[in-house]
C-alpha cells in the first residue's frame, strides 16, 4: 500500500472547520452523502483505513434505516431525528479523527508558532488526548450495568442517567489528572516550544485546504438551488 | 534538599487541614518512602513537594517550602517541573502522546528543547530504562506496567533532579514492581533524590534511606528498611500497614470445602480475540468455599478468564458447567456475579443505601441495613458512592455483590492501592462468603492478599500450560509464580 499523507495541523483544523460549517448549514439528504464520502477519502488517504470503515458503517446504517423506515425513524427509540443526529456527529469525527491522532507536543508548538494564546491552546491540546479516553470508559460502564441488570429497554431515561453518572464521575478525574501531568511537565512553558516532528506547510497541505473550501463553496451553492 | 516547614495543607472547599504542621528535611540524594493509612496525607506530602498542591488544587498552603533553598511559592508549575519530575499513581492517565516517542518527548519540547538534542534525549532515556522493546509501538494498548515505564522515561528524558512518586506500583503487576524497584535503583544511582509515597513497602526495602509513617496529617515515627522488614505483624496491624517482607506473609485457613460434587467445571475451554489465542484447553474443578487466585502476567488473560465466566464474553469452544449443569453464557450471567477492576465504573445509586437497593432482587430494607452495617457503611449510607474513600467504595462493590447472592463469585484485582487495614478487611469479607458456600474467583497481583485469603491459585500463562496448585504450604511456589516474568 502507498505510505499515508501526512498533513500538517493547519490544514486538518482548516478541514474541521470547513466540516462544522457544512454541517450547521447543509440539510439535502444527498449532500450530505457526499461530504460523508469525501471525508472517507480523506481518511483512507491518512492511513486511518479502520476508523474511515468502522464510521462509514454506522453512518450507512443509519441511513439504510431512514430509507427502509421511509424517513420516520424506527418508533421511538430511533426516531428521525435521531437519525439525523447520528449522521452529522460522524460527520464531525471522521473530520476531526486525524486531530486527535496527533501528537500533543506537536499540537502545542503549532499552536504556539502560530501565536495562538494559551488559554485557548491548552484546553485544545488537552481535548486531543482527552477524547480517547471517555471512549474507554463507557464500555467499562456498559458492562458494569449489563452485569446488574439495570440495561432496561422499558426504562430508557434511567439508563441514560445510570450511563452519564459514572462516566462524567470517572471523566472529571481523569482530566484533573492528565491537566496535573501536563502541568507538572510545563505545558505552561511560556518560551518557545519545540516539536521533534518538523513542523511545515508543505505543497499538498496548500492543496488539501484549497480543494476543501473549493468543494464546501460548491456544496454551499448546491445547497442553495436545492432549497429555492 | 527539599525542605517543609511547618507546613500545613487543605484542599480547596475543605475545612480540614490534610496535612498538619509537617517539618521534614529530605537530603539531596535521598531516597524517602511516605507510608501510613489511606487519607494519612502522604499524597498530599508529594503534591506540596512538587507544587501541584497550592498551584494547581489551589489549597490553602501555610508555612514554607524550600528547593535547593529556594520558595516553591514563587516558582510557577513549569519552572518547579524542571527540577521536580512527577510519576502518578494510574499510568492510563498521564500520557499524552499514542506513539512512545512522541511521549517521551513531549516533556522536553515544552522546555523549548532543540530537536536534535530531543532525539538524542529519548534515546538515552530508552537506554537507561531497558525499554527498547517499546520504541514505535502504539501506548494505549500497553499493559500498565510498560506506559509507567514510559512515563518515567519522559521525567527521566527532561532530567530532573528530584523525582516525586505517588504510588507507583498501585496498578502493576508484581513482574512490573520488580522492574520499578529496578528503575528506580537506576535514578537512585545517577544521584537524583526521590520521595514515594506508597502502600507496598516490599519492593523498597533494599533501596529507601528511610521511610516515614504519617497518620492524619502528622509525621509520625521514622523507620529504617530493616524496621520495616523486620516488623512484627500486631504492629503492622496497629498502624494499617501492608507488609515489608514477603517471605513472613501466611494465611490461616478455615476453610470448609466439600469435595464431593464441583460447584464450577470447565471443560476444555478456548477463547481467543480474533486471530489473537488467548487461552485453549482449560479444564478445572472447583468446589463450594473454595476461593481461587487467579494469577499470571499482565495481559494473559485472568480478567478475560472471569468475564467469561460470568457469561460477559462467550468462549469459543469447550463449556462451563455450574452444579454440575452446563450453562450457556446469557444464562452465567443470572448465576454469577463479576466485581470489576474499575470501582467508580459500577457504582450507580444516587446514595449509598440506593446502591443495594437497585437490584430489584432485594427491596428488603431490613437486608440492606444488616448488609451495610456488615461492611461498615451503615454510617455512609446517605452518601453519594462517588464521595467514599477508594477503601469503601470496594467495600460497596462487595456489598453489591453480597445482596445479589449468586453461588459464583469472580473479583478483579479487589486490592489495587489499598491500604493494608483496607486490605484485611476485603480479604475477611471474602473468606466470609467463602463460609457460606459460595466459590470465589480472584484475579489478583497482590501477593500478601492472596496469600491470607485463597486456598487454592491457577496460574494461566501465554499458550496452554496451566498451573493449578493449593497455595497452603505452597506460598514459595505462590510468590515465584507471581513475580515470574513474561517469557
Amino acid at each position: 500500500m502507498r505510505k499515508p499523507l501526512y498533513f500538517d495541523f493547519r490544514a486538518k483544523i482548516v478541514i474541521l472547520i470547513l466540516t462544522m460549517l457544512l454541517v450547521a448549514f447543509v440539510t439535502s439528504n444527498i449532500i450530505v452523502y457526499s461530504i460523508l464520502g469525501i471525508l472517507t477519502l480523506y481518511l483512507i488517504l491518512q492511513g486511518y483505513v479502520r476508523s474511515a470503515l468502522k464510521v462509514g458503517f454506522i453512518a450507512l446504517i443509519a441511513i439504510l434505516i431512514k430509507y427502509i423506515s421511509s424517513g420516520k425513524g424506527l418508533t421511538v427509540l430511533m426516531p428521525d431525528m435521531f437519525l439525523f443526529i447520528i449522521t452529522r456527529i460522524m460527520l464531525m469525527l471522521m473530520a476531526a479523527h486525524p486531530l486527535m491522532g496527533m501528537p500533543p507536543g506537536e499540537a502545542v508548538a503549532v499552536f504556539n508558532k502560530m501565536h495562538v494564546p494559551d488559554t485557548f491552546a491548552l484546553p485544545v491540546t488537552f481535548m486531543l488526548r482527552f477524547l480517547p479516553t471517555v471512549k474507554n470508559e463507557f464500555s467499562s460502564v456498559f458492562a458494569a450495568l449489563h452485569l446488574r441488570g439495570l440495561l432496561s429497554p422499558r426504562h430508557p431515561l434511567r439508563a441514560i442517567e445510570y450511563i452519564i453518572v459514572p462516566v462524567m464521575i470517572r471523566a472529571t478525574r481523569i482530566s484533573e489528572e492528565l491537566a496535573a501531568s501536563a502541568e507538572a511537565r510545563g505545558i505552561a512553558f511560556p518560551g518557545e516550544h519545540t516539536s521533534r516532528r518538523e513542523i511545515v506547510f508543505r505543497r499538498h497541505d496548500f492543496w488539501l485546504c484549497f480543494i476543501g473550501i473549493f468543494a464546501t463553496i460548491g456544496m454551499l451553492v448546491w445547497e442553495g438551488r436545492a432549497i429555492t | 534538599m527539599i525542605e517543609l516547614l511547618d507546613v500545613s495543607y487543605a484542599y480547596l472547599d475543605d475545612s480540614v487541614y490534610d496535612v498538619k504542621q509537617v517539618d521534614l528535611t529530605i537530603g539531596t540524594g535521598e531516597f524517602v518512602v511516605l507510608t501510613g493509612k489511606s487519607g494519612c496525607g502522604k499524597t498530599t506530602i508529594t503534591r506540596i513537594i512538587n507544587g501541584l498542591a497550592a498551584k494547581f488544587y489551589e489549597g490553602r498552603l501555610t508555612g514554607r517550602v524550600l528547593v535547593d533553598s529556594e520558595d516553591l511559592n514563587n516558582s510557577p508549575l513549569w519552572k518547579i517541573g524542571r527540577e521536580i519530575g512527577s510519576i502518578f499513581q494510574d499510568p492510563r492517565s498521564q500520557f499524552f502522546a499514542s506513539l512512545t516517542e512522541d511521549e517521551l518527548a513531549f516533556g522536553c519540547e515544552n522546555y523549548g528543547i532543540d530537536r536534535l538534542l530531543i532525539e538524542e534525549r529519548i534515546k538515552n532515556a530508552v537506554r537507561e530504562i531497558n525499554g527498547e522493546n517499546l520504541i514505535g509501538r502504539d501506548i494505549y494498548p500497553m499493559s500498565s506496567g510498560e506506559k509507567q515505564k514510559i512515563a518515567i522515561a519522559s521525567i527521566y528524558a527532561v532530567n530532573p533532579g528530584i523525582y516525586v512518586f505517588d504510588e507507583p506500583s498501585a496498578n502493576l503487576d508484581m513482574a512490573s514492581v520488580i522492574k520499578l524497584r529496578d528503575l528506580m535503583g537506576v535514578l537512585k544511582k545517577s544521584g537524583a533524590t526521590i520521595v514515594v509515597a506508597e502502600h507496598r513497602l516490599y519492593y523498597l526495602t533494599g533501596l529507601a534511606d528511610r521511610f516515614i509513617f504519617m497518620e492524619d496529617g502528622h509525621l509520625i515515627k521514622e523507620f529504617s528498611p530493616k524496621q520495616i522488614e523486620e516488623m512484627k505483624i500486631e504492629e503492622k496491624e496497629r498502624m494499617g500497614l501492608r507488609t515489608g517482607n514477603l517471605q513472613v506473609c501466611t494465611g490461616q485457613l478455615p476453610y470448609i470445602l466439600t469435595h464431593d460434587k464441583p460447584s464450577v467445571q470447565i471443560d476444555s475451554l478456548t477463547f481467543s480475540y480474533g486471530k489473537n489465542e488467548i487461552f485453549s484447553g482449560l479444564s478445572l474443578k472447583a468446589y463450594s468455599g473454595d476461593v481461587i487466585a487467579l494469577i499470571g502476567p499482565n495481559g494473559v488473560g485472568k480478567s478475560t478468564l472471569g468475564q467469561i465466566l460470568c457469561g460477559l464474553l462467550k468462549e469459543i469452544s469447550g463449556s462451563v458447567s455450574y452444579n454440575r449443569n452446563k450453562v450457556t453464557s446469557k444464562k452465567r450471567r443470572k448465576k454469577a456475579y463479576y466485581v470489576m477492576q474499575n470501582t467508580d465504573c459500577q457504582l450507580f445509586g444516587e446514595s449509598v443505601r440506593e446502591e443495594l437497593a437497585l437490584n430489584q432482587t432485594s427491596q428488603n430494607e431490613q437486608e440492606i441495613e444488616e448488609v451495610l452495617r456488615r461492611y461498615g457503611l451503615w454510617e455512609y449510607r446517605e452518601r453519594h458512592p462517588a464521595s467514599l474513600s477508594g477503601g469503601q467504595k470496594q467495600r460497596l462493590t462487595l456489598a453489591v455483590a453480597d445482596i445479589i447472592d449468586t453461588d459464583i463469585l469472580i473479583l478483579d484485582e479487589p486490592t489495587s492501592g489499598l491500604d493494608g487495614e483496607n486490605m484485611r478487611i476485603i480479604s475477611e469479607h471474602l473468606k466470609q462468603l467463602s463460609r457460606k458456600g459460595k466459590t470465589l474467583f480472584v484475579v489478583t497481583h497482590d501477593y500478601e492478599f492472596a496469600v491470607a485469603t485463597c486456598n487454592r491459585a491457577l496460574q494461566l500463562l501465554k499458550g496452554c500450560c496451566h498451573m493449578d496448585f493449593n497455595i497452603n504450604k505452597n506460598e514459595k511456589l505462590l510468590l515465584s509464580c507471581m513475580q515470574e516474568r513474561e517469557k
